[in-house]
C-alpha cells in the first residue's frame, strides 16, 4: 500500500510538469499573419512584407456595421539576408509574436523570381510552424509590397482574395507551392507558378497566367490566361473551364461550361523521333448559345461538339508550340510521361531533355461531350424561320 | 502475469506501426524512390519470418523465457554469455528511443519546453506501468490504444485521398531494380520489423502459447500493411523525390490535409499515434530489460531493476548531442551490422537448431 502512495505522489508531482506552460501561446500575444510577400532588395538582401490581422476589426468590418473602425489588416516589413533575419527585423516593430501557422499566400516579386527562388525556399519545408499547403504566386510588374498594400473590396484580408481568385479560375489554389517543389525535384517536368497582377485602373488584382521557371528556379517567361487554362488542362490540374467558340459559318458563338476535365499524355518513341499525343476530354453543359442552331437536334449538338473540339485543339497546340519554341522548358510533364512509359529509354533522354523537348512532335486531340443544353432549345429571341433545325 | 493472444497482436502492431510510419519512410524513399513500397513489403515479410523464428524457438520451451532456455539449451555459462548482446541492445536502445521521441515532440509541439521535462515524464510513466502492470498492464494498454492507432492512421490516409495521384508510383521496378529495392528494405527490416524478436521473451507469459506464432505474425503483418499503404500515400501525394528530403514525410502528409477548407491541422493525430506507439515500445523494452536482468542475475524482485534502468536511460537520452546524427551512426555501426544479424537472426536460429537437435536426441535415447 505504501508503494502505491509513493507512486501516487509521484504522479501528482508529475502533473506540474505536464501542463506545458513553457509553450503557452495566448491568442492576444500573437500577430497572425495570413499572407506575405518577398522582394529583392539591394546588396542581395530580401524584403519581407506581411499582412497581419487586426483582430478587433475583423468581425466588425464583415458585418458591415462599423464603418469608422478602419481596416482589418495592416502591413509591416523587414529586410535581411534571409527570411528569418527579415522576420526578426520585422519583429522589432511588432508588439506581438509573429505567428505563421495560418499563412495561406506567399507572394513573390517578379525581380526576385527572375533572380531565382532557390535561395529562399528552404524555410517553407523546414520550419515546423509553416505548412506545405500554401499558394505561392508571382506578382508581375509590381513588387509584392505594392501588391499587399493594395486593398480589395470583397475580402477583409486582401491576401486571401488572391488565393480565392486563384481557386475561382479552376486552377486548384492552395497547392501551388507543393506543386512547384515537386516539379523542382523531378527531372521530367519544370516548375511553374501562377501570376497575379494589380489591375491598373480600379482597385484589386487579377490572376493573369503562369510564370515559367527553368531548372535553376529562375523565372524565364509567362503564359497568358487562356494559355494558362490549356496548360492546367494538360497537366490535369483544371477543375472547370468555360470554352467559347465561334461557329465557322459566322453565325455567332456558343459557350460550353466544362466540369469533368481529363487528359491523357500518350508518348511514343519511334527510332530517334519522339511523338506525343495529348488527349483532352471533358463533359459540360451549354450555358450560352448565340447561334441559330436548335440544340434539341442531335446533329446540331454533334456539330457544336466538333466546333468546340477544334477550338480546344487549336488553343492547346498553340500553347504547346509556344512553350516548345520560345522557352524550350517542359512544363507539361511530357518527360515524366515518357519516364513512366519508357523507363529504360528515359535514362538516355533525361540528360538532354530540355533540348529534346523542343524536338517532340506534339499532337492534340480533344473529345468533348455536351451533356445538357440548358432550359431552352433554340434561342428564344429568334423567329421560327431563322432557326436552323 | 498472463497475456492473451489478442494482446500479443495489438502489442506488436502498436509497437511497429507508429515508429515505422514516422521514421523509415524517408530513408526508404531516398534509396528506392517510387518503389519504396515494395521494399517495405519485403522488409515486412522478413519481419514476419523473424517473428515466426522467435516464436518457434520459444515454443520449444514454453515454460521459460529466452534468458532461461538459452541456458537449458546451451548449458549454464554459454547460455548466459550468449544473452549479453541482447542486454547491450536493450539497455542502449531505450535512451535512444526516448530521445527520438522527445525531440519529435519538441519539433512538433513544444518548441520551448526543456527536453528533460519530456524525457522525465515519460520515464516516470514507464516506471509506473512496469511497477503496477508489468507485461499484463502493457498488454491491456495496447489492447486499448492499438485499435485507436489503427483507426487514426486509416483516417489520416483517407483524408488525404483527394490530393493523391497514383501515377507518381510509375514506373514500377524499372528505375531501381532488385538490388536497390533490397538495399532500401534493409533499414526498415532491421531497425523496426525485426524487433518482433522480442517475442522470445513474451511467449512465456502467454496463457495459450500455441497462439504465439499466428498472433505475432498477424500483428507484424498488419503493421507492415499499414506502413506500406502509408508509404504509397506519401508517394502519391509528394511524388518520389520530395519525401527523401523531408525527415518525417508522413507527418508532413498529415499537415497537408485540408478537406473542404475545414478539416485542417490534424497533425496532432500523428503526435498521438506516435506517442502511443512509442510508449508501448518503450514499455516493452523496459519490461524485457528489467525482467531479463533479474532472471540473469537471479534477482528476486525484477521490478526493482526499473529503478536502475530508468536513470541510465534518462542519462543516455540527455547526453546525446544531436539525435538525427547519433541515430544514423547507431544504425549504421551498431544496429545494422551487429544487432540485426546476431540478435534477431543468429542467436534465435542457433538456439532453434541446437534446441531442436537436443529434443530429438532426448527422445531417441
Amino acid at each position: 500500500m505504501s508503494r502505491n502512495k509513493t507512486l501516487f505522489m509521484i504522479m501528482v508531482i508529475a502533473l506540474f510538469f505536464l501542463s506545458g506552460c513553457w509553450d503557452r501561446k495566448e491568442l492576444n500575444d500573437l500577430a497572425i499573419e495570413l499572407g506575405w510577400g518577398l522582394d529583392k532588395e539591394k546588396n542581395n538582401q530580401i524584403r519581407i512584407t506581411a499582412q497581419f490581422i487586426i483582430p478587433s476589426n475583423v468581425g466588425t468590418s464583415q458585418t458591415g456595421g462599423g464603418g469608422g473602425k478602419g481596416k482589418s489588416f495592416f502591413i509591416e516589413t523587414g529586410t535581411g539576408k534571409d527570411t528569418l533575419e527579415a522576420v526578426q527585423k520585422m519583429q522589432t516593430k511588432l508588439s506581438r509574436e509573429v505567428f505563421r501557422g495560418h499563412r495561406r499566400v506567399i507572394l513573390l516579386g517578379e525581380k526576385l523570381a527572375k533572380q531565382g527562388l532557390a535561395p529562399i525556399l528552404d524555410t517553407y519545408s523546414r520550419d515546423p510552424e509553416i505548412r506545405l499547403r500554401a499558394d505561392a504566386l508571382i506578382v508581375k510588374g509590381h513588387t509584392a509590397k505594392q501588391f499587399l498594400e493594395a486593398s480589395y473590396p470583397l475580402e477583409s484580408i486582401p491576401a486571401l482574395g488572391a488565393l480565392k481568385e486563384h481557386m475561382q479560375i479552376g486552377g486548384m489554389g492552395d497547392t501551388s507551392l507543393l506543386n512547384f517543389l515537386k516539379a523542382a525535384t523531378s527531372e521530367g517536368i519544370n516548375p511553374t507558378l501562377p501570376v497575379i497582377n494589380l489591375t491598373g485602373s480600379s482597385k484589386g488584382f487579377e490572376v493573369t497566367g503562369i510564370g515559367i521557371f527553368n531548372k535553376n528556379l529562375q523565372l524565364i517567361g509567362f503564359l497568358n490566361p487562356s494559355e494558362q487554362k490549356m496548360f492546367l488542362w494538360i497537366i490535369d490540374r483544371l477543375n472547370q473551364h468555360i470554352l467559347t467558340a465561334n461557329m465557322p459559318q459566322g453565325t455567332g458563338n456558343a459557350g460550353l461550361f466544362l466540369t469533368k476535365l481529363n487528359r491523357k499524355i500518350k508518348p511514343s518513341i519511334q527510332g530517334r523521333t519522339i511523338k506525343c499525343d495529348i488527349v483532352l476530354s471533358g463533359e459540360g453543359v451549354i450555358r450560352e448559345n448565340n447561334t441559330k442552331l436548335d440544340l434539341t437536334q442531335a446533329k446540331n449538338l454533334t456539330l457544336l461538339e466538333h466546333v468546340f473540339e477544334k477550338a480546344t485543339e487549336n488553343q492547346a497546340s498553340q500553347t504547346l508550340k509556344r512553350v516548345q519554341t520560345q522557352y524550350g522548358t517542359d512544363i507539361f510533364g511530357i518527360g515524366e510521361a515518357i519516364h513512366q512509359k519508357y523507363p529504360s529509354q528515359w535514362k538516355g533522354l533525361k540528360k538532354n531533355w530540355d533540348k529534346q523537348f523542343r524536338e517532340v512532335q506534339m499532337s492534340v486531340h480533344a473529345s468533348l461531350v455536351i451533356r445538357r443544353v440548358g432550359l431552352t432549345g433554340p434561342s428564344m429571341q429568334l423567329n421560327n424561320s431563322d432557326i436552323k433545325k | 502475469m498472463k497475456i492473451s493472444g489478442t494482446q500479443i497482436f495489438w502489442m506488436l502492431f502498436t509497437l511497429e506501426v507508429g515508429n515505422s510510419l514516422l521514421l523509415t519512410i524517408s530513408s526508404t524513399i531516398r534509396v528506392a524512390k517510387q518503389d519504396a513500397w515494395i521494399s517495405m513489403m519485403i522488409a515486412g515479410i522478413a519481419g514476419i519470418a523473424i517473428s515466426l523464428l522467435a516464436t518457434s524457438v520459444s515454443s520449444l520451451y514454453p515454460g521459460q523465457t529466452i534468458i532461461e532456455y538459452s541456458q537449458t539449451i546451451l548449458g549454464k555459462w554459454p547460455g548466459k554469455l550468449i544473452m549479453i548482446p541482447f542486454f547491450i541492445q536493450w539497455y542502449s536502445v531505450i535512451g535512444l528511443i526516448v530521445r527520438e521521441f522527445g525531440d519529435f515532440i519538441i519539433t512538433a509541439l513544444f518548441q520551448q519546453t526543456p527536453l528533460w521535462v519530456i524525457v522525465f515524464t515519460v520515464m516516470l510513466l514507464l516506471v509506473l506501468i512496469i511497477y503496477q502492470g508489468g507485461i499484463e498492464g502493457i498488454g491491456r494498454l495496447s489492447e486499448i490504444v492499438g485499435p485507436m492507432v489503427l483507426l487514426m492512421v486509416t483516417v489520416l490516409i483517407f483524408l488525404d485521398i483527394k490530393d493523391m495521384d497514383w501515377h507518381q508510383m510509375l514506373p514500377i521496378y524499372q528505375d531501381s531494380g532488385l538490388s536497390v529495392i533490397l538495399k532500401a528494405s534493409y533499414t526498415p527490416m532491421a531497425s523496426f520489423f525485426g524487433e518482433s524478436v522480442m517475442m522470445t521473451m513474451f511467449v512465456y507469459f502467454m496463457d495459450q502459447p500455441n497462439q504465439a506464432s499466428s498472433r505475432a505474425m498477424w500483428g507484424i503483418g498488419t503493421a507492415v500493411f499499414m506502413v506500406t499503404i502509408g508509404t504509397l500515400a506519401v508517394i502519391f501525394t509528394f511524388g518520389p523525390a520530395l519525401p527523401s528530403s523531408l525527415l518525417y514525410p508522413f507527418y508532413e502528409l498529415s499537415r497537408y490535409i485540408s478537406v473542404m477548407e475545414f478539416i485542417q491541422n490534424v497533425d496532432i493525430l500523428i503526435v498521438i499515434i506516435w506517442y502511443f506507439s512509442i510508449f508501448v515500445k518503450l514499455a516493452l523494452y523496459m519490461f524485457i530489460a528489467s525482467y531479463g536482468t533479474a532472471q540473469w542475475f537471479h534477482l528476486k524482485d525484477w521490478r526493482k531493476v526499473a529503478w536502475f534502468l530508468a536513470p541510465i536511460s534518462f542519462i543516455v537520452a540527455m547526453s546525446i548531442k544531436n539525435i538525427n546524427i547519433f541515430a544514423q551512426y547507431y544504425d549504421k555501426f551498431f544496429w545494422l551490422p551487429y544487432v540485426f544479424p546476431i540478435n534477431m537472426i543468429g542467436i534465435p536460429l542457433l538456439l532453434l537448431i541446437v534446441g531442436w537437435v537436443r529434443k530429438k536426441y532426448a527422445m531417441t535415447s
